[in-house]
């Protein structure tokens, strides 16, 4: 049934008739608001976007807009739902060495994470390099786990002890809840789960690093009355069932450097302070990410020392390319430690990046990538 | 949210009311569908704030900026709207409704709609065109995309061809236009 208006018998003009509209659709499409070519951008798969930026400067210009991309990431989630979007959310590459060339990888286990859906269970898909094939399995918690959130993503996963860790956050109040274990290698039908230490923070964010086999956390409180120190804890008698001790809780304001910049930010209003990595062989140094700005710091004496500076705030060089990869050097190893297993990108990546990276490898320090979407 | 309970003629099954068109057409829909339009709604709690709507269908809301072949459109939508958005389950569900949705017309058309969604406040429409207009942009070449839209390219040609190579894995396995 046509849906006419009521008027329509009484008059008649110079109506313009449906779908032979006289004027040719960029009039249309050229008087829309911004706000209103995202709309129609959105539903748009991400690879017809990406193309859609040389259709013009404007189109361009609209597509690059960084209010753009996290819109455009936001839809996505609301449309199809975190879980089914984001099934996993990080991929972990496990290495052993040729004795005679350590350059070569020999064996090694890509695991994919998928994001709980049934509390008591996680889907994983294990790629093994000796059969060369996916596996998919379901592994068992000990505990109800929650739904990946930002949080989990934002913290990674970490491998120690050749167990891969990784935190649970509440879905709800966004507090941490403990952290989960697995082992591909040798037990991949069940995790196990650890509770937090008692005086963690639960509702600030936290690092999770290695030392010498041990896992430890390390927080620095976001929340600015609590932020003057940062804290390392870590995690003892692993096999039974662990205990957390706290080890260091360093105040930012105690600490010294011939480098009177680094005292500077130390002792700045809430200094940009994160973790990188804990030293291989000293327990009471730390690498942390001062800015762009690397920095070894003994937690015991508040000493710093400068160890290096970060191209472009993090930003790293892609290749040949002038591809600039916006890069959180959250996580960093030491290439002197056992090198398995080493993150991969947590989220989709562009193709013909994803071969690229490793090659950063054959530096002194390679990064874990945490990266975003970049359109 | 109906006000059956104020209206006084009982025979009448909801309320209507009645909105006029850019080009001064007048709709009388029911209340259930107006008040889809979140503009509209709003308009309309105003009014009645004001106590003038106790009249009921007397008032009449004026959108000056929609066109009476737009609005009869969206009100035609609005009334098979339930089986419409969620996301298709599978492959087959979603070609029924890419069928559905290639019903409302060449890409004008669909700009028209979108437009007049966005003013209304009409979320469901909005998704919905939307998604109507990237159903024939989608995997498609940008010189497609460019003609459908009648955009010119104004990039110099070698900034041109910078993008394309910088993506140029984006530009593998587009559709046939």
């Amino acid at each position: 049934m046509a849906i006419e208006p009521i008027t329509n018998l009484k008059r008649r003009k110079e109506d313009r008739t449906w779908t032979q509209s006289s004027k040719p659709s960029y009039e249309f499409i050229n008087n829309l608001s911004d706000s209103l070519l995202f709309e129609i951008l959105y539903p748009l798969p991400w690879l017809s976007v990406l193309r859609c930026k040389s259709v013009s400067k404007r189109w361009n210009s609209l597509i690059s807009n960084p209010y753009f991309v996290k819109s455009f990431i936001h839809h996505r989630r609301q449309q199809f739902g975190m879980h089914y979007l984001e099934p996993s959310f990080t991929l972990l590459l496990q290495y052993t060495y040729d004795h005679k060339d350590p350059c070569v990888t020999t064996r090694y286990k890509v695991v994919r994470i998928c994001s709980p859906i049934q509390r008591n269970q996680i889907e994983m898909e294990i790629f093994s390099s000796e059969t060369g094939e996916w596996c998919s399995s379901v592994v068992s918690s000990p505990r109800g786990l929650n739904y990946f959130n930002y949080n989990t993503i934002d913290v990674g996963v970490v491998a120690c002890n050749t167990m891969l860790h990784w935190v649970d956050v509440d879905e709800r109040d966004k507090m941490i809840k403990g952290f989960v274990g697995f082992d591909p290698f040798n037990d991949a039908q069940q995790c196990c789960y650890i509770d937090p230490p008692t005086d963690l923070l639960r509702d600030e964010f936290i690092s999770l690093g290695v030392f010498q086999g041990s896992l430890r956390i390390y927080q620095r409180p976001w929340l600015p009355i609590k932020a003057c120190n940062f804290y390392v804890w870590e995690l003892e008698d692993y096999i039974n069932a662990g205990t957390w001790c706290l080890k260091h809780r360093v105040y930012f304001k105690d600490m010294v450097s011939d480098y009177p910049g680094l005292v500077k930010i130390a002792k700045g209003f809430h200094p940009p302070v994160d973790l990188l990595a804990f030293h291989p062989n000293d327990g009471e140094l730390v690498f942390l990410q001062f800015r762009n700005y690397v920095v070894l710091c003994n937690m015991r004496t508040g000493v710093l020392k400068f160890a290096g500076q970060l191209q472009d705030m993090g930003k790293i060089l892609l290749g040949n390319s002038n591809n600039f990869v916006t890069v959180q050097a959250k996580s960093a190893f030491v290439l002197r430690q056992p090198l398995f297993p080493t993150q991969l990108f947590p989220k989709p990546i562009p193709p013909p990046l994803l071969s690229r990276p490793y090659r950063s490898s054959s530096s002194s320090v390679g990064f874990c990538w945490k990266s975003e979407y970049r359109i | 949210m109906s006000n059956t309970s104020e209206n006084p003629n009982p025979s009448s099954s909801s309320a209507k009311i009645t909105l006029k068109t850019s080009d001064n057409e007048l709709f009388e829909v029911e209340e259930a569908v107006a008040m889809k339009f979140c503009t509209v709604k709003q308009y309309f709690e105003d009014e009645k704030d004001n106590d003038v709507a106790a009249r009921g269908s007397s008032t009449v809301i004026p959108l000056p900026n929609v066109h009476s072949a737009v609005l009869a459109r969206l009100i035609s939508y609005c009334k098979k709207l339930p089986q419409s958005n969620a996301v298709a389950d599978n492959h087959e569900e979603e070609e029924t409704k890419k069928k559905e949705r290639k019903q409302y017309g060449t890409p004008g058309d669909l700009v028209d709609l979108i437009s007049a969604a966005n003013y209304l406040d009409f979320k469901e429409g909005l998704e919905f065109f939307n998604q109507a207009l990237a159903d024939h942009i989608q995997n498609k070449s940008v010189e497609y995309v460019r003609k459908f839209f009648g955009i010119k390219g104004d990039f110099e040609p070698h900034e041109e061809e910078k993008y394309r190579e910088e993506y140029a894995w984006a530009f593998e396995g587009v559709d046939e236009d």
